[in-house]
């Protein structure tokens, strides 16, 4: 897919597939889908206006040194990865327990695709949820930048505790 | 209305992206259905601390520290904004 200028990668996964989880049909099988935009002038405005204070709260070091030194390609990277970091969150069941921003996070492969790493409360529900693969494709014009993902629910997710 | 509130609201106004005017606001309306979105709560988030000299733990990094005026009031209450020192 591509938008219109700029369409950062394709797809790619990460396989955070539990091996030791409880089979269960509560959510059963299937895909879950996720989307998310965001301006790009809104974040380059957060950096202006929090710098470093902004960026290290919301994004690791790894996307923050993917995403270059140069101001408008660094927002550009960063407003797709806010994105992406907001689509995961829809495929969550997120409710009591909410992940950190920096919990979500978005990789560029050696390949130059990028992948969703989970850590922490993120990687937590998607096992309870029996999430598989996490496709995602990021995407972006001069103002916006877009992030989609696409989850196989496993069927095989860990029971939550009552 | 409280100090802490009107600087909430202020705040709000000035980071808050909101199409409607944060001043004008009820203390318990939906911040989100007036239009408060993920990103904006995270400049008013960084505003805050910068205001009342805090720091939001990642566990009030939640949507419901930030669903209304009162809400966040709250969630300062417990960082200690508006609490008298013994």
């Amino acid at each position: 897919m591509q938008v219109t200028q700029g369409c950062e990668h394709e797809c790619s996964w990460h396989d955070s597939v539990p091996t030791d989880a409880t089979p269960t049909s509560e959510r059963g099988t299937g895909v879950l889908v996720g989307i998310d935009v965001q301006s790009i002038d809104e974040v380059a405005a957060s950096m202006r206006e929090f710098g470093s204070r902004y960026v290290h709260r919301i994004y690791t070091d790894v996307e923050v040194e993917q995403c270059g030194d140069d101001p408008m390609t660094s927002a550009r990277g960063l407003a797709a990865r806010f994105a992406a970091k907001e689509a995961v969150m829809k495929i969550l069941d997120v409710r009591d327990d909410v992940p950190a921003w920096k919990d979500i996070a978005v990789r560029r492969t050696a390949s130059g695709r990028p992948e969703v790493i989970l850590q922490g409360v993120a990687a937590q529900l998607a096992r309870r949820q029996g999430l598989g693969h996490v496709s995602l494709s990021l995407s972006h014009t001069d103002s916006v930048a877009a992030a989609a993902v696409v989850a196989q629910v496993s069927g095989r997710s860990e029971r939550l505790a009552s | 209305m409280s100090d802490v509130e009107n600087t909430v609201k202020e705040i709000l106004e000035a980071h808050g992206r909101l199409p409607v005017s944060a001043l004008t606001l009820k203390s318990d309306d939906d911040l989100y259905q007036k239009g408060l979105t993920s990103h904006a709560s995270v400049n008013v988030m960084l505003a805050l601390e910068d205001s009342f000299d805090v720091v939001f733990p990642d566990a009030l990094l939640r949507r419901g520290t930030f669903q209304s005026v009162s809400a966040i009031c709250e969630a300062l209450t417990t960082l200690g904004v508006g609490v008298d020192p013994v």
